[in-house]
């Protein structure tokens, strides 16, 4: 046993070792900066950085304050870094949450619409390959906006964020085959929509095996034709390759009773006919004076698109890939040439958007250049932003240091204790 | 589906109703030969009426000076601007009479000038086959006198379609026969008539 004498150094020997382990761990226990690299994004740091991350990984944890979202390219390179082993995460300082959406209607003269939502009250910028093309002040709801005629992706940006969209690819001059007996309804929807800038292949049925045709409404194949509009049972000889077609993704449009052939197809089952109101057409509601016959009842993932009443007048599915619409207006002529001024324009932007509306669009491709949604990529990429302040890491003496304190802290204490035993 | 109803024009003017048979020997050859849904009638229907537009095919002859008044102006100009089809036969057939020169200066007053329909238009192959263009009638092929043969027919268009078909051949005539003495002809004088509405209804 030790004389109290020899113990008195060695006590104050462990005390200054417990409090310098102290005093260690209360400085070294806000932890160093571990991080390597703390940069700013944009600019030329974070980019130049990319290529000595993905050289030699990073020891440390990488945390990148962004002010506008990174670019796909820098994003995804970030994210394979991060797959190779790195510890990668990012500090949102101000990245805007915009959206762009970009919806081009199958309608030669539809143009594009873009949707852009973004934090109420910030100004947007649209822009396609060429420069800008219109400003925006982003409303509560976001803002939709018709669009001319525009060259290569379409940006918008909002502060220092950019989305990014491809706009659909243009209906490649497909046509419309129009199949039915001669007569007015065939005629007129025919023009109307030639008028709105459809090529139309017609066969006009007009004795036993004899037809008027314009154009080649066969074959009928999605690679030619857009749509098929089907006036009557004179179609019913065609019934395989225009459900073919439909399933292929091309649009079929059936007006009144369906043929006996494509029963199956159809949205609607009905044969009964209808008035709505007496034979004028309000423009408000031009189509109350015309005839129809009542659909229902309809498929059961079949869709009313249109009443009278209780009745259905319009109604679509869809079946296989492309989409069936069903009308039980066979007269609508009446409204173009009956209806008032505005007559004319609105028949026609109606037929346009029927066959918008099942129109056969060829698959878009996915373009890794655009980025409709910046900052949920980003989420999606790399996860949530970390907090505000800086993690720092403990330093992995950590707990040896805090044994060592620990045990010398023991010692003194035992030491003490037995200064009276010995 | 609506029916074809083959309508005659009434005007204030003239001598609309000069070829009464007109509108049911063209309605028989109809039948006989397609199978369109057709009323079995013909109407009448006033021209400067806003029932003018129920029917897109809107035939209108006569022999006396043509006049026609606001109303009507208006509703022949609705009829061609939205996609109706108004056939004019000179019932006199002359070059340079009275009804001739009024209604060429009403229809030109409305819709433009008339030019030419040449000979290959698809209007002479809509159902039967006119190589030689518009056929000639016995009555021209008779003559009145004066071997006149109008080679051509002439039309104001709309959008690539003949909104306006104007004829100095004297249809009127040909087609306004009765029944009974068809049989005796060899071949129809009926079919361009069908041509003509065949075309209407398909372009």
């Amino acid at each position: 046993m030790l004389s109290l004498a020899d113990r008195r150094p060695a006590e104050w020997t462990l005390r200054a070792i417990a409090l310098g382990c102290l005093a260690w761990l209360s400085v070294g226990a806000a932890g160093s900066p571990a991080m390597i690299d703390t940069s700013v994004f944009p600019g030329p740091s974070v980019l130049a950085r990319l290529p000595d991350w993905s050289r030699e990984q990073p020891a440390a944890r990488i945390e990148i304050w962004f002010r506008d979202a990174p670019t796909p390219p820098v994003r995804d390179w970030l994210v394979a870094i991060r797959r190779a082993g790195a510890s990668v995460a990012w500090i949102d300082s101000g990245v805007s949450s915009v959206t762009l959406d970009i919806e081009s209607p199958a309608d030669p003269m539809g143009g594009t619409v873009a949707r852009v939502s973004a934090l109420p009250g910030s100004r947007a910028v649209l822009s396609d390959r060429l420069g800008p093309v219109d400003t925006l002040t982003i409303g509560p709801l976001g803002n939709t906006v018709r669009l001319p005629p525009l060259a290569g992706n379409i940006a918008v940006r909002v502060n220092g964020t950019s989305a990014t969209e491809s706009p659909a690819r243009p209906l490649e001059r497909r046509h419309i085959a129009l199949l039915g007996r001669a007569g007015w309804e065939s005629k007129f929807i025919a023009r109307v929509l030639e008028e709105r800038g459809w090529s139309v292949d017609s066969r006009a049925g007009l004795a036993p095996g004899l037809f008027a045709e314009t154009g080649d409404p066969f074959p009928l194949d999605t690679a030619t034709h857009a749509a098929v509009i089907v006036l009557d049972s004179t179609a019913n000889r065609f019934a395989g390759v225009i459900a073919s077609f439909l399933r292929a993704g091309g649009g079929v449009i059936l007006v009144g009773t369906p043929p006996s052939a494509l029963r199956t197809v159809a949205p609607g089952s009905g044969t009964i006919r209808f008035r709505a109101g007496a034979l004028n057409f309000p423009d408000a509601d031009p189509r109350s004076g015309l005839e129809f016959i009542s659909l229902g009842p309809i498929a059961p993932n079949a869709t009313a698109l249109e009443l009278r009443g209780d009745r259905i007048a319009v109604a679509a599915r869809r079946v296989g890939s492309g989409r069936i619409l069903q009308v039980g207006y066979d007269e609508t002529w009446r409204w173009r040439m009956e209806g008032g001024p505005d007559a004319v324009a609105a028949h026609r932007a109606w037929w346009a958007s029927l066959v918008a509306s099942v129109a056969y669009r060829s698959p878009v491709s996915p373009n890794a250049h655009v980025d409709p949604a910046p900052r949920s990529s980003l989420i999606r990429a790399l996860g949530a932003p970390s907090s505000l302040v800086p993690s720092r890491s403990r330093s992995p003496r950590y707990p040896w240091v805090l044994a060592i304190m620990t045990l010398c802290l023991l010692l003194e204490w035992t030491s003490r204790r037995l200064r009276g035993a010995a | 589906m609506s029916n074809f109803v083959f309508a005659t024009a009434q005007y204030e003017s003239g001598d609309w109703d000069s070829a009464p048979l007109v509108p049911g020997n063209i309605i028989d050859s109809l039948a006989r030969y397609t199978s369109l849904q057709l009323a079995p009638a013909g109407v009448i229907v006033s021209l400067g009426s806003t029932d003018l537009m129920r029917y897109p095919f809107v035939y209108l002859t006569g022999h006396l000076p043509v006049r026609f008044n606001e109303a009507e102006r208006r509703m022949v100009g609705a009829l061609i601007d939205r996609g109706g089809m108004l056939f004019v036969d000179d019932h006199n057939h002359d070059v340079d009479g009275a009804f001739h020169r009024t209604v060429t200066e009403e229809i030109v007053r409305i819709a433009g000038p008339m030019t030419t329909v040449s000979n290959n238009h698809p209007l002479y192959s809509a159902y039967f086959r006119f190589p030689d263009g518009p056929p000639t009638t016995s009555h021209e092929l008779n003559g009145w006198g004066d071997n006149l043969v109008h080679k051509n027919l002439s039309a104001i268009e709309r959008a690539g379609r003949l909104a306006v078909l104007y004829s100095s051949k004297d249809y009127s005539s040909e087609w306004n026969y009765h029944p009974e003495t068809k049989r005796f002809y060899s071949v129809d004088n009926t079919r361009f008539a069908v041509n003509l509405i065949v075309y209407a209804l398909t372009r």
